[in-house]
């Protein structure tokens, strides 16, 4: 073919589609956009102006708000609580998941398929039913009020471990076979032959429990009876009801809860692109 | 360098399936065993036995007379090279190489003169650098190879580490390792489904059926004495024709019925058996390999025959011709679990000069050198 072109003219179907596409990438960041620019904003606005356009209009966008969360709660101390607590949850858990994946994958020994079953099982059981009884437990530990129960009890993960599980029955068993007649015994396989190759793995449970746990709430709120070891989610509901009630300071306390969560998506999804480009393991 | 010893080895896998048999075989200090056989003979099974990736069910595993069966892969001192080379793919080439010895806690600067030195004897000194997805198919084969020679191990074990190659690369790798395997005189047990490589590498080849052990011996020895007519027929490409034959006494010697013919049997033959004449009047099997058949050559007209041309495959230096043996139930159609076509339409091989043409259909004539046939009794088994 040759000459020119005809302009082509979008298809009703394809405009509308488009439209549609739109109207619903506006719902899903409208609040976020008004959490943003309401944050910026002076109190008294705020709940003015939610009901109109001008809720995402910043004008004579201050910080104002952020300084006075700070200075009316120790939202550094909370802050930390939180990365604290989920990053110990989640190196502890990729250490732990992970070997209990490759022992399941991998390693022969007795009760094996039993276990196993009880772990897939546990993967369907909701936290909530158990909150109760492990939060006897941990008061008959003595254990309330701490890191420790905020962090123990969810390192061990079903659905981690499954994660993991399923991942390495797809490795090649050739590689770990030539590692040990290489010399390298199980574990020492595991650390420097498996693990590597599992990176997309790592990424993909880290960064989900990394979201589960930054965003827990029940069970820190059951076990934190004040605001040295509490995590971000109670606090902000306890801010909530703290007089006066200011929605800028609570809108500015929000996006301090989120802004981790949109940092560790943003570093990691280019970890994840690559993950995925390199499981394609050839010999 | 180690001598290795099997007896009575077994494997039987939880399923309950066999993966080897009563396996009784000895590998000499310094030679080359190839095992050969068809997908699922039990030959890699062998092979991770002896690496100790599997564990025996039965039987000894002997290195230089001490038991090993109970041994780790580490403590055994083996070095493999798998078919799918399993380079270590977030390492590069050098770390691929260093990591047997590595393990082995060498210090740093041993590693490195060991490492250059395999990687100059393997032409790899250019590769050191990346990583197994950026080298090309004989390059990674070589890596996998190197790994393996970089520390002296008692025991090389090889897993069809050529089937990944192309046929070109194939043939100057096999001849490759021939020579790397010369020249460092470490024992070497080859396994591969290729009897090419089994017949051109191994100083004895070891042919594996159903987990069973059904020959040992030279190149020569199977090709020319198999020990039964699954070996006659695997081994050669194409194997040895085998049709159903009786042995009688005709008036110049003993005879051999083809079809309705009787073809004389050469007096070279007879006297390659102990006691030929024990076995006259009963139903047999004889095997031809495909170059006994001779074309358009002046030989006695008792052994010639016509036939009608089925099929041919030119190769240039020679030309293999399928022809119609002329009754159905003349050759013999299954030979172990084999695939062999030219059996199934009832039609044998010859392996003609490549000057000739040949024509689908065309009748030819073709002499049956009897020098060199093999026979074997109805269930297999050569008669000596």
């Amino acid at each position: 073919m040759n000459g020119k072109a005809k302009p082509r003219w979008p298809s009703w179907g394809a405009v509308a589609a488009w439209a549609l596409a739109c109207l619903l990438c506006l719902l899903y960041v409208a609040p976020v956009a008004m959490l943003v620019v309401g944050s910026l904003k002076p109190d008294a606005r705020v709940l003015v102006e939610a009901g109109s356009w001008r809720a995402f209009w910043a004008a004579g966008a201050s910080l104002a708000n952020y300084r006075d969360v700070f200075a009316r709660v120790d939202l550094g101390r909370f802050l930390l609580n939180s990365l604290f607590i989920t990053a110990s949850v989640v190196v502890l858990g990729l250490v732990a998941n992970s070997l209990a994946g490759y022992a399941f994958a991998r390693l022969a020994w007795r009760g094996r398929q039993w276990l196993f079953a009880g772990v897939a099982a546990l993967m369907v059981l909701p936290f909530e039913a158990i909150a109760v009884p492990l939060f006897y437990g941990a008061s008959l530990l003595g254990l309330r009020d701490t890191y420790t129960v905020q962090i123990v009890p969810f390192v061990a993960n079903g659905f981690a471990i499954y994660l993991f599980y399923s991942f390495f029955l797809g490795l090649p068993r050739e590689l770990e076979e030539a590692a040990r007649i290489d010399g390298a015994g199980t574990l020492r396989t595991f650390v420097t032959i498996v693990a590597p190759n599992a990176r997309p793995c790592f990424a993909t449970v880290a960064i989900l429990t990394f979201l589960t746990q930054w965003g827990s709430y029940l069970w820190p709120l059951l076990v934190t009876a004040g605001p040295r070891v509490r995590p971000l989610p109670v606090a902000i509901a306890a801010f909530y009801t703290l007089p006066p009630r200011q929605w800028g300071d609570i809108l500015a306390f929000g996006v301090v809860m989120a802004a981790p969560v949109v940092l560790l998506f943003l570093l990691f999804q280019r970890a994840f692109v690559r993950g995925v480009a390199t499981t394609g393991l050839k010999g | 360098m180690a001598r290795v010893d099997l007896e009575s080895l077994a494997k039987r896998f939880p399923d309950g399936s066999w993966g080897v048999r009563d396996l009784s075989l000895a590998v000499a200090a310094g030679e080359l065993l190839a095992l050969v056989g068809p997908s699922g003979s039990g030959k890699s099974t062998v092979l991770r036995l002896l690496a100790g990736l599997e564990q025996a069910s039965d039987g000894e595993i002997r290195f230089d007379g001490t038991v090993v069966n109970d041994r780790s892969p580490q403590e055994r001192n083996v070095a493999m090279v798998f078919q799918n080379y399993a380079l270590y793919p977030h390492m590069t080439v050098r770390a691929n190489l260093a990591f047997p010895l590595r393990m082995r806690r060498l210090a740093r600067r041993e590693i490195a003169i060991q490492v250059e030195r395999v990687a100059g004897l393997l032409g790899l000194a250019e590769l050191l650098d990346r990583r197994p997805a950026q080298l090309s198919g004989g390059q990674r084969q070589r890596v996998a190879m190197g790994r393996a020679l970089v520390r002296d191990p008692a025991l090389f074990l090889m897993d069809e580490p050529l089937s990944n190659l192309d046929a070109r690369l194939r043939a100057e790798i096999r001849t490759e390792i021939a020579s790397l395997v010369r020249q460092m005189g470490t024992t070497t047990v080859y396994v591969t489904h290729d009897q090419v490589e089994a017949m051109t590498l191994g100083q004895r080849v070891a042919v594996l059926h159903g987990g069973r052990l059904q020959q040992v011996g030279t190149p020569h020895e199977l090709y020319h004495r198999p020990a039964n007519t699954f070996v006659a027929a695997f081994l050669g490409s194409p194997g040895m024709n085998l049709f159903h034959t009786v042995l009688r006494r005709g008036e110049g010697g003993l005879t051999l019925d083809f079809g309705d013919r009787r073809l004389p049997v050469d007096p070279l033959a007879v006297t390659a058996y102990a006691d030929l004449a024990r076995h006259l009047g009963e139903p047999l099997i004889a095997g031809l390999r495909p170059e006994a058949f001779v074309a358009a050559e002046p030989v006695a007209a008792a052994s010639r025959i016509a036939v009608q041309v089925t099929a041919v495959e030119p190769l240039g230096h020679e030309t293999l011709v399928h022809c119609d043996a002329g009754a159905p139930t003349l050759m013999v159609n299954d030979v172990g679990d084999l695939p062999t076509t030219s059996r199934r339409f009832a039609t044998f091989v010859a392996r003609l000069p490549g000057r000739t043409r040949f024509m689908i259909g065309e009748t030819i004539a073709l002499a049956i050198d009897t020098g060199h046939i093999a026979l074997f009794t109805v269930d297999g088994q050569a008669i000596v």
